[in-house]
Protein backbone atom coordinates (compact mmCIF):
# COMPACT_ATOMS: atom_id res chain seq x y z
CA UNK A 1 0.00 0.00 0.00
CA UNK A 2 2.59 2.57 1.03
CA UNK A 3 4.81 1.45 -1.88
CA UNK A 4 1.95 2.36 -4.20
CA UNK A 5 1.58 5.74 -2.56
CA UNK A 6 5.28 6.51 -2.86
CA UNK A 7 5.25 5.50 -6.51
CA UNK A 8 2.35 7.90 -6.97
CA UNK A 9 4.02 10.67 -4.97
CA UNK A 10 7.23 10.30 -6.98
CA UNK A 11 5.31 11.31 -10.11
CA UNK A 12 2.84 13.80 -8.61
CA UNK A 13 5.16 15.44 -6.08
CA UNK A 14 8.86 15.18 -7.00
CA UNK A 15 9.60 17.41 -3.98
CA UNK A 16 7.99 15.18 -1.33
CA UNK A 17 9.77 13.84 1.75
CA UNK A 18 8.37 10.96 3.81
CA UNK A 19 9.44 10.87 7.46
CA UNK A 20 9.26 7.69 9.57
CA UNK A 21 8.31 7.18 13.22
CA UNK A 22 11.85 8.00 14.43
CA UNK A 23 12.04 11.27 12.48
CA UNK A 24 14.26 9.77 9.78
CA UNK A 25 13.63 10.32 6.07
CA UNK A 26 12.37 7.06 4.56
CA UNK A 27 11.53 8.16 1.03
CA UNK A 28 11.78 11.29 -1.10
CA UNK A 29 11.15 12.61 -4.59
CA UNK A 30 13.95 12.87 -7.15
CA UNK A 31 13.93 16.68 -7.28
CA UNK A 32 14.35 17.28 -3.55
CA UNK A 33 17.15 14.70 -3.57
CA UNK A 34 18.87 16.82 -6.23
CA UNK A 35 19.12 19.76 -3.81
CA UNK A 36 21.38 17.69 -1.55
CA UNK A 37 23.35 15.79 -4.19
CA UNK A 38 25.67 14.00 -3.89
CA UNK A 39 24.53 13.42 -0.28
CA UNK A 40 21.68 10.92 -0.03
CA UNK A 41 18.62 12.27 1.72
CA UNK A 42 17.02 8.94 2.66
CA UNK A 43 18.31 7.79 6.05
CA UNK A 44 19.04 11.30 7.35
CA UNK A 45 17.01 12.79 10.18
CA UNK A 46 14.55 15.33 8.79
CA UNK A 47 15.82 17.92 11.26
CA UNK A 48 19.40 17.36 10.11
CA UNK A 49 18.49 18.19 6.51
CA UNK A 50 15.83 20.89 6.99
CA UNK A 51 15.46 23.77 9.40
CA UNK A 52 11.81 24.46 10.17
CA UNK A 53 11.45 28.27 10.33
CA UNK A 54 7.67 28.46 10.67
CA UNK A 55 5.73 27.55 12.67
CA UNK A 56 8.32 29.10 14.95
CA UNK A 57 9.79 26.82 17.57
CA UNK A 58 8.47 23.63 15.96
CA UNK A 59 10.85 20.75 15.69
CA UNK A 60 11.04 17.16 14.67
CA UNK A 61 8.31 14.74 13.81
CA UNK A 62 6.00 16.03 16.56
CA UNK A 63 6.32 19.59 15.23
CA UNK A 64 5.55 18.51 11.67
CA UNK A 65 2.56 16.45 12.76
CA UNK A 66 1.24 19.30 14.89
CA UNK A 67 1.48 21.66 11.89
CA UNK A 68 -0.52 19.27 9.67
CA UNK A 69 -2.27 21.06 6.83
CA UNK A 70 -0.83 24.46 7.67
CA UNK A 71 1.88 26.31 5.79
CA UNK A 72 5.50 25.50 6.59
CA UNK A 73 8.56 27.60 5.91
CA UNK A 74 11.84 25.74 5.80
CA UNK A 75 15.45 26.24 4.94
CA UNK A 76 17.96 23.66 3.74
CA UNK A 77 20.73 22.88 6.20
CA UNK A 78 23.45 23.13 3.58
CA UNK A 79 25.56 26.12 2.51
CA UNK A 80 23.04 27.61 0.06
CA UNK A 81 20.33 27.63 2.72
CA UNK A 82 17.64 27.61 0.02
CA UNK A 83 14.22 28.61 1.38
CA UNK A 84 11.32 26.26 0.75
CA UNK A 85 7.66 26.26 1.56
CA UNK A 86 5.83 23.09 2.48
CA UNK A 87 2.83 21.33 3.86
CA UNK A 88 2.79 18.24 6.07
CA UNK A 89 0.23 15.46 6.43
CA UNK A 90 0.44 12.72 9.06
CA UNK A 91 0.97 9.34 7.44
CA UNK A 92 0.91 6.24 9.63
CA UNK A 93 3.28 6.87 12.54
CA UNK A 94 5.20 9.41 10.46
CA UNK A 95 4.47 12.29 8.16
CA UNK A 96 4.73 13.19 4.47
CA UNK A 97 5.92 16.71 3.66
CA UNK A 98 5.47 18.21 0.21
CA UNK A 99 7.91 21.00 -0.58
CA UNK A 100 8.03 23.80 -3.12
CA UNK A 101 10.28 26.73 -3.96
CA UNK A 102 8.10 29.80 -3.87
CA UNK A 103 10.15 32.81 -4.97
CA UNK A 104 13.45 30.99 -4.36
CA UNK A 105 12.76 29.17 -7.65
CA UNK A 106 14.67 31.88 -9.57
CA UNK A 107 17.87 31.13 -7.65
CA UNK A 108 17.17 27.40 -7.41
CA UNK A 109 17.04 26.76 -11.16
CA UNK A 110 20.50 28.30 -11.40
CA UNK A 111 22.04 26.87 -8.21
CA UNK A 112 20.88 23.29 -8.88
CA UNK A 113 20.66 23.41 -12.71
CA UNK A 114 17.06 22.28 -12.57
CA UNK A 115 15.36 21.38 -15.83
CA UNK A 116 11.70 21.13 -16.84
CA UNK A 117 11.90 17.41 -16.02
CA UNK A 118 12.53 18.27 -12.35
CA UNK A 119 9.10 19.81 -11.90
CA UNK A 120 5.76 18.05 -11.65
CA UNK A 121 3.97 17.87 -15.00
CA UNK A 122 1.19 20.09 -13.67
CA UNK A 123 3.55 22.62 -12.08
CA UNK A 124 3.43 26.08 -13.65
CA UNK A 125 7.05 26.74 -12.63
CA UNK A 126 8.18 26.71 -16.26
CA UNK A 127 5.50 29.25 -17.21
CA UNK A 128 6.65 31.44 -14.32
CA UNK A 129 10.27 31.28 -15.46
CA UNK A 130 9.13 31.99 -19.01
CA UNK A 131 7.24 35.06 -17.78
CA UNK A 132 10.20 36.36 -15.81
CA UNK A 133 12.40 36.03 -18.87
CA UNK A 134 9.82 37.61 -21.17
CA UNK A 135 9.37 40.47 -18.70
CA UNK A 136 13.14 41.07 -18.61
CA UNK A 137 13.26 41.19 -22.41
CA UNK A 138 10.32 43.62 -22.54
CA UNK A 139 11.90 45.83 -19.87
CA UNK A 140 15.16 45.88 -21.82
CA UNK A 141 13.28 46.93 -24.99
CA UNK A 142 11.44 49.61 -23.04
CA UNK A 143 14.72 50.87 -21.56
CA UNK A 144 16.29 51.13 -25.01
CA UNK A 145 13.30 53.16 -26.22
CA UNK A 146 13.54 55.50 -23.25
CA UNK A 147 17.25 56.01 -23.81
CA UNK A 148 16.54 56.91 -27.42
CA UNK A 149 13.79 59.29 -26.35
CA UNK A 150 16.37 60.97 -24.13
CA UNK A 151 18.60 61.28 -27.17
CA UNK A 152 21.32 58.84 -26.11
CA UNK A 153 20.82 56.00 -28.48
CA UNK A 154 20.54 57.44 -31.95
CA UNK A 155 23.87 56.08 -33.04
CA UNK A 156 23.21 52.50 -31.86
CA UNK A 157 24.39 50.19 -34.58
CA UNK A 158 21.07 48.59 -35.43
CA UNK A 159 19.19 51.83 -35.79
CA UNK A 160 18.70 52.61 -39.49
CA UNK A 161 19.78 56.06 -40.49
CA UNK A 162 16.97 58.25 -41.82
CA UNK A 163 15.94 57.35 -45.33
CA UNK A 164 15.14 59.55 -48.32
CA UNK B 1 1.67 44.06 -37.93
CA UNK B 2 3.47 44.31 -34.60
CA UNK B 3 6.62 46.42 -34.50
CA UNK B 4 8.57 43.48 -33.10
CA UNK B 5 7.88 41.47 -36.25
CA UNK B 6 8.92 44.36 -38.47
CA UNK B 7 11.98 44.91 -36.31
CA UNK B 8 12.81 41.20 -36.62
CA UNK B 9 12.88 41.61 -40.41
CA UNK B 10 15.09 44.70 -40.05
CA UNK B 11 17.50 42.91 -37.70
CA UNK B 12 17.56 39.82 -39.93
CA UNK B 13 18.56 41.85 -42.99
CA UNK B 14 21.06 43.95 -41.01
CA UNK B 15 22.72 41.02 -39.18
CA UNK B 16 22.79 38.74 -42.22
CA UNK B 17 23.59 41.18 -45.05
CA UNK B 18 24.90 44.33 -43.36
CA UNK B 19 23.49 47.77 -42.49
CA UNK B 20 23.95 49.08 -46.04
CA UNK B 21 21.67 46.39 -47.40
CA UNK B 22 19.07 47.30 -44.80
CA UNK B 23 19.32 50.97 -45.72
CA UNK B 24 18.71 50.06 -49.35
CA UNK B 25 15.67 47.94 -48.39
CA UNK B 26 14.28 50.63 -46.07
CA UNK B 27 14.72 53.23 -48.80
CA UNK B 28 13.04 51.06 -51.45
CA UNK B 29 10.14 50.29 -49.06
CA UNK B 30 9.78 54.01 -48.22
CA UNK B 31 10.00 53.39 -44.48
CA UNK B 32 9.37 56.37 -42.18
CA UNK B 33 12.55 58.28 -41.35
CA UNK B 34 12.49 57.32 -37.68
CA UNK B 35 12.84 53.61 -38.54
CA UNK B 36 10.87 50.82 -36.91
CA UNK B 37 9.90 51.00 -33.27
CA UNK B 38 9.55 47.65 -31.46
CA UNK B 39 6.52 48.46 -29.35
CA UNK B 40 4.33 50.13 -31.98
CA UNK B 41 1.94 48.61 -34.48
CA UNK B 42 2.31 49.14 -38.20
CA UNK B 43 0.05 48.68 -41.16
CA UNK B 44 0.41 45.29 -42.85
CA UNK B 45 1.25 47.05 -46.13
CA UNK B 46 4.46 48.36 -44.53
CA UNK B 47 5.56 44.80 -43.71
CA UNK B 48 4.69 43.65 -47.22
CA UNK B 49 6.62 46.55 -48.74
CA UNK B 50 9.71 45.73 -46.65
CA UNK B 51 9.56 42.03 -47.53
CA UNK B 52 9.02 42.83 -51.21
CA UNK B 53 11.97 45.22 -51.22
CA UNK B 54 14.17 42.68 -49.41
CA UNK B 55 13.27 39.91 -51.89
CA UNK B 56 14.18 42.18 -54.79
CA UNK B 57 17.40 43.42 -53.22
CA UNK B 58 18.54 39.92 -52.24
CA UNK B 59 17.16 38.23 -55.36
CA UNK B 60 15.24 35.67 -53.30
CA UNK B 61 11.72 34.24 -53.38
CA UNK B 62 9.47 35.30 -50.48
CA UNK B 63 9.33 31.71 -49.15
CA UNK B 64 13.12 31.33 -49.13
CA UNK B 65 13.60 34.71 -47.47
CA UNK B 66 10.97 34.02 -44.81
CA UNK B 67 12.42 30.60 -44.04
CA UNK B 68 15.86 32.20 -43.60
CA UNK B 69 14.20 34.72 -41.30
CA UNK B 70 12.77 31.86 -39.20
CA UNK B 71 16.19 30.22 -38.95
CA UNK B 72 17.77 33.55 -38.03
CA UNK B 73 15.22 34.09 -35.24
CA UNK B 74 16.39 30.94 -33.46
CA UNK B 75 20.04 30.63 -34.36
CA UNK B 76 21.55 34.13 -34.35
CA UNK B 77 23.26 35.31 -31.12
CA UNK B 78 21.25 38.57 -31.26
CA UNK B 79 18.00 36.62 -30.93
CA UNK B 80 19.08 34.44 -27.99
CA UNK B 81 16.07 35.63 -25.97
CA UNK B 82 13.64 34.16 -28.48
CA UNK B 83 15.53 30.86 -28.68
CA UNK B 84 15.40 30.60 -24.90
CA UNK B 85 11.68 31.33 -24.76
CA UNK B 86 11.09 28.59 -27.34
CA UNK B 87 13.31 26.13 -25.45
CA UNK B 88 11.01 26.51 -22.46
CA UNK B 89 8.59 24.43 -24.54
CA UNK B 90 10.19 21.08 -23.75
CA UNK B 91 13.26 19.08 -22.79
CA UNK B 92 13.59 17.48 -26.24
CA UNK B 93 12.42 18.18 -29.78
CA UNK B 94 9.40 15.87 -29.45
CA UNK B 95 8.17 17.76 -26.38
CA UNK B 96 8.90 21.02 -28.16
CA UNK B 97 6.71 19.90 -31.08
CA UNK B 98 3.88 19.10 -28.70
CA UNK B 99 4.30 22.49 -27.01
CA UNK B 100 3.63 24.29 -30.31
CA UNK B 101 -0.14 24.04 -29.74
CA UNK B 102 0.41 26.20 -26.65
CA UNK B 103 2.69 28.71 -28.35
CA UNK B 104 -0.07 31.08 -29.52
CA UNK B 105 -1.23 31.12 -25.87
CA UNK B 106 2.26 31.56 -24.49
CA UNK B 107 3.40 34.32 -26.81
CA UNK B 108 0.87 36.88 -25.46
CA UNK B 109 2.35 36.32 -21.97
CA UNK B 110 5.46 37.96 -23.41
CA UNK B 111 3.89 40.39 -25.89
CA UNK B 112 0.16 40.87 -25.56
CA UNK B 113 -0.74 41.78 -29.13
CA UNK B 114 1.88 39.96 -31.18
CA UNK B 115 -0.71 38.42 -33.54
CA UNK B 116 0.73 34.91 -33.67
CA UNK B 117 -0.81 32.37 -36.05
CA UNK B 118 -2.84 29.50 -34.62
CA UNK B 119 -0.75 26.32 -34.55
CA UNK B 120 -2.07 22.77 -34.39
CA UNK B 121 0.14 19.71 -34.32
CA UNK B 122 -1.28 16.41 -35.54
CA UNK B 123 0.67 13.28 -34.56
CA UNK B 124 0.35 10.77 -37.41
CA UNK B 125 2.42 8.13 -35.61
CA UNK B 126 5.82 6.62 -36.51
CA UNK B 127 7.51 9.99 -36.05
CA UNK B 128 5.32 11.70 -38.67
CA UNK B 129 3.64 14.99 -37.80
CA UNK B 130 1.64 17.69 -39.52
CA UNK B 131 1.78 21.24 -38.25
CA UNK B 132 -1.15 23.37 -39.35
CA UNK B 133 -0.30 27.08 -39.36
CA UNK B 134 -3.48 29.14 -39.53
CA UNK B 135 -3.24 32.87 -40.16
CA UNK B 136 -4.66 35.39 -42.61
CA UNK B 137 -1.02 36.25 -43.28
CA UNK B 138 0.46 33.52 -45.48
CA UNK B 139 4.08 34.38 -44.61
CA UNK B 140 3.97 32.73 -41.19
CA UNK B 141 4.19 29.17 -42.55
CA UNK B 142 7.62 29.52 -44.21
CA UNK B 143 8.91 31.38 -41.13
CA UNK B 144 7.74 28.43 -39.00
CA UNK B 145 9.62 26.05 -41.32
CA UNK B 146 12.82 27.97 -40.65
CA UNK B 147 12.09 28.07 -36.92
CA UNK B 148 11.45 24.30 -36.87
CA UNK B 149 14.68 23.51 -38.74
CA UNK B 150 16.72 25.71 -36.43
CA UNK B 151 15.06 24.34 -33.31
CA UNK B 152 15.74 20.77 -34.49
CA UNK B 153 19.42 21.73 -34.77
CA UNK B 154 19.23 23.39 -31.38
CA UNK B 155 17.93 20.19 -29.78
CA UNK B 156 20.27 18.02 -31.83
CA UNK B 157 17.36 16.21 -33.49
CA UNK B 158 17.42 14.83 -37.04
CA UNK B 159 14.21 15.83 -38.81
CA UNK B 160 12.83 16.31 -42.31
CA UNK B 161 10.64 19.36 -42.78
CA UNK B 162 8.66 20.06 -45.95
CA UNK B 163 5.72 22.24 -46.95
CA UNK B 164 2.56 20.29 -47.74
CA UNK B 165 0.46 23.08 -49.20
CA UNK B 166 -1.90 25.92 -48.49
CA UNK B 167 -5.65 25.78 -48.09
CA UNK B 168 -7.81 28.73 -47.14
CA UNK B 169 -5.99 30.71 -44.47
CA UNK B 170 -3.98 27.70 -43.31
CA UNK B 171 -0.84 25.89 -44.44
CA UNK B 172 0.44 22.45 -43.49
CA UNK B 173 4.04 21.56 -42.75
CA UNK B 174 5.15 17.91 -42.76
CA UNK B 175 7.63 17.01 -40.03
CA UNK B 176 9.39 13.64 -39.88
CA UNK B 177 11.33 13.01 -36.70
CA UNK B 178 14.09 10.52 -37.60
CA UNK B 179 16.18 10.73 -34.44
CA UNK B 180 15.48 12.95 -31.44
CA UNK B 181 19.07 12.74 -30.15
CA UNK B 182 21.11 12.66 -33.35
CA UNK B 183 23.64 15.28 -32.22
CA UNK B 184 24.51 16.98 -28.95
CA UNK B 185 22.52 20.15 -29.67
CA UNK B 186 23.10 23.45 -27.91
CA UNK B 187 23.04 23.84 -24.15
CA UNK B 188 20.05 25.23 -22.36
CA UNK B 189 19.58 26.01 -18.67
CA UNK B 190 16.36 27.37 -17.21
CA UNK B 191 18.34 30.09 -15.45
CA UNK B 192 19.30 32.91 -17.81
CA UNK B 193 23.05 33.20 -18.25
CA UNK B 194 23.54 29.80 -16.62
CA UNK B 195 25.77 27.04 -17.93
CA UNK B 196 24.29 24.61 -20.40
CA UNK B 197 22.53 21.72 -18.79
CA UNK B 198 19.40 19.68 -19.18
CA UNK B 199 16.44 21.25 -20.91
Amino acid sequence: MSDDIFALLSVFCPMHVAVGAQGQITHCGASVEKLFAPTRLVGQQFDAAFHLIRPRGSQGLAGLRAAQGGGLQLELRQPRRTRLRGVAVAFGPGVVVNLGFGLSILDAVRDYTLSAADFARTDIAIELLYLVEAKSAAMAASRRLNLRLQGHGWRRKRRPSPTG
Amino acid sequence: MHGLINLAIQNFVTDSYGPQMWQAVAHAARLPDAGIEAMLRYDLTLTEAVLGAACTALNQTPDALLEDLGTYLVSHPNTEVLRRLLRFGGVNFLEFLHSLDELPGRAPLAVEDLGMPQLELVDLGHGEFRLNVRSPIAGFAPVMMGVLRAMADDYGALVLIAPVGRHGDGADIAITLLDSSFAAGRGFALAAGGAGGGG
